[in-house]
């Protein structure tokens, strides 16, 4: 069996077929069960371990990242461009995966045979947070919400989320070197999977590990609404007053039940709320409200600019501070002005860290606002477009990953869901699903404390230079040895 | 499980807080973009008097005179400025007119819901709701 496999991809067709299969696997990683992940390369490593040239090697590997990229065919509902565009990003970088492959690993079964494969997925990866645009296609967020891993994934508070996307492809870089060469890298193999055992028992540790002082009170409203309603009451009166009526009576339960904290997705009222009395008053909290407002909403200033912010607002309806977001949506939020400054924001006594929607899939962005004082994390995001697509639950993901980063309390509100609550070391503690109109209530702790990963940022990708870099250095310096085949 | 090709099928049905929301689509007179069986005589209430209670089956005329709403009879000639009944000789219930949305139409047509349109179905003549303020 180990024979057939290690033989099969020498002809054309075969390594065809075994990237077909990889591309299948990153999409069911993605889309239905996370832990597809850690064999969701094999294949194609097997494919390109046969690939006769480089040209071969990157139209083999492109193929698989344009059929990873049409798993999150949610985006078609912005139109088909988008998702082929967004296939071919993804396509663009595999490319750059398999012609790395080709050139730096040597197939002599060694331990910088086997960390070389990780170290090129990281490249990938990381590039995908790069640039004004950033899709949330990562495995830490595959298996983000998978609990029996949740020892490796709390490394995140160390080495990034990143990090244990290393660990993932490290894990297929095992599978596929035991595979094709199990004898000469059993060694390698093995001081690999002790080093993954390591941290492992880590992990465990820091799982056990106290985090967060005072408790407050969050909930968040989620109106459930599909994007189709939010259009309508852009016509007709009465379709707006159903709005902001679905918003008024949520908020004012989430009042009496006295929550510290109110949170609201994004531009969860699309109206002038910041110009309009009578909607603050069936909006923003009173003076005998306990609650300070964290309200999505779209502020006009006096030069005719439209920012996408999360105002705090403090009882008595007076406006604490506002986050306005900074990474606007490419086409679909040109008509929005950027924010300035990422930062934590006051919110009465305390200081929250807000991301609104893609914001949420950068590590920078947590990590900044966790340096700016953020003592617990908001997402206000608005995935209804996405209908009942993979996409919201993978943002979903990228939210967990991002509390553990930072070891933070988070709440995630999504004006469709998924709306949850999501303590430091990834747990999600409640949630409400799609278009349930609802409130999620909760209690998490504040926390001032710094991780690893907020204090050095990408160090781990320093180290992923470093072994691609000395790879690269040696192959140049050892031209007598032969491209794999 | 889900099948993509369901997901992607169009909008989705929400069970909202106080009512079902079905996806808007294409009419023969433009993009219903809120889709309800609602009759008129109910949309009527709930539009001008919210505080008053529905009556199955009340003649639109009734619930007009219930509601308390002062009646302007105009030529089909005449501008829509405010809200206005549309009165066709070939249908038994008028057209809400509600307002303009750019350069459309919104209107309400009983058991189909609000629609956008770009020319109002043909009308014969105009009941001017008075008292009613024209949305901002």
């Amino acid at each position: 069996m180990i024979s057939l496999i290690r033989d099969f991809g020498r002809t054309t067709r075969e390594r065809w077929v075994l990237a077909t299969l990889a591309g299948i696997f990153n999409g069911i990683g993605f889309v239905y069960f996370g832990p597809a992940s850690f064999i969701a390369n094999v294949p194609l490593l097997c494919a390109l371990k046969h690939s006769r040239s480089y040209s071969e090697a990157g139209l083999l590997a492109g193929w698989v990242g344009f059929l990873g990229g049409v798993h999150i065919y949610g985006i078609v509902n912005y139109g088909w461009f988008l998702l082929l565009g967004f296939s071919l990003y993804t396509a663009s970088q595999m490319v750059i995966y398999g012609l790395l492959f080709r050139g730096l690993w040597r197939g002599r079964g060694g331990i910088l045979d086997i960390l070389i494969v990780a170290a090129i997925w990281s490249l990938t990866e990381w590039m995908r947070t790069l640039g004004p645009i950033c899709m949330p296609a990562s495995y830490v967020g595959n298996i983000a919400d998978v609990d029996w891993l949740r020892p490796w994934l709390v490394l995140s508070a160390w080495i990034g989320g990143i990090g244990v996307s290393s660990l993932v492809a490290l894990v297929q870089s095992l599978i596929f070197h035991g595979f094709i060469s199990s004898r000469q890298s059993r060694k390698s193999i093995s001081f690999a999977t002790v080093f993954l055992g390591i941290l492992g028992v880590a992990g465990s540790i820091q799982l056990n590990a106290e985090s967060g002082g005072q408790t407050v009170n969050v909930i968040g409203v989620q109106a459930g609404l599909a994007n189709s309603q939010y259009h309508a009451a852009t016509a007709d009166p009465a379709a707006q007053d159903g709005v902001v009526g679905t918003f008024e009576t949520l908020t004012q339960r989430a009042y009496k039940d006295r929550a510290d904290f109110v949170v609201w997705p994004e531009t969860a009222i699309r109206g002038p709320v910041f110009r309009d009395e009578t909607l603050q008053e069936r909006l923003f909290p009173g003076k005998t409200d306990p609650s300070i407002l964290l309200a999505g909403l779209i502020e006009h200033n006096k030069e005719g600019k439209r920012f996408n912010v999360v105002a705090s607002v403090l009882p008595g309806g007076q406006v604490d501070d506002i986050y306005r977001k900074v990474r606007l949506v490419p086409g679909t939020e040109s008509h929005l002005t950027p924010g300035r400054s990422v930062r934590a924001i006051r919110a009465g006594p305390n200081h929250v860290g807000v991301m609104i929607c893609l914001e949420s899939v950068y590590p920078d962005m947590a990590r900044r606002l966790v340096e700016t004082g953020a003592e617990f994390l908001v997402i206000a995001s608005n995935d209804a477009g996405f209908g009942f697509s993979p996409i919201t639950r993978h943002m979903t993901n990228r939210a967990i990953v991002r509390a553990m980063e930072t070891r933070r309390w988070l709440i995630r509100v999504g004006q469709a869901g998924i709306s949850a609550i999501v303590s430091p070391n990834g747990v999600v503690m409640d949630r409400l699903g799609l278009f349930e109109p609802g409130l999620l209530k909760g209690q998490i702790k504040l926390s001032q404390a710094q991780t690893l990963f907020v204090q050095f940022g990408d160090w781990w990708m320093f180290l992923i230079f470093v072994i691609v870099g000395f790879r690269g250095w040696s192959v140049r310096s050892k031209p007598s040895i032969q491209a794999p085949v | 499980m889900v099948r993509a090709s369901d997901e992607l099928r169009g909008g989705q049905i929400v069970q909202g807080l106080t009512r079902t929301y079905l996806p808007p689509y294409q009419h023969a007179l433009g993009w219903v973009i809120d889709p309800r069986s609602t009759r008129l005589s109910d949309e009527l209430v709930a539009r001008y008097g919210p505080e008053l209670a529905s009556i199955p089956n009340e003649p639109w005329q009734k619930t007009l005179r219930r509601i308390g709403l002062r009646l302007g009879q105009f030529k089909k000639t005449a501008v829509l400025k405010q809200p206005s009944l549309l009165v066709h000789q070939d249908r038994k219930m008028p057209d809400l007119w509600i307002g303009r949305f750019g350069l459309k139409h919104v209107m309400f047509r009983d058991s189909i819901g609000v629609l956008t349109v770009d020319e109002l179905p043909a009308y014969s003549s105009v009941i001017r709701l008075e008292g009613v303020d024209m949305p901002k």
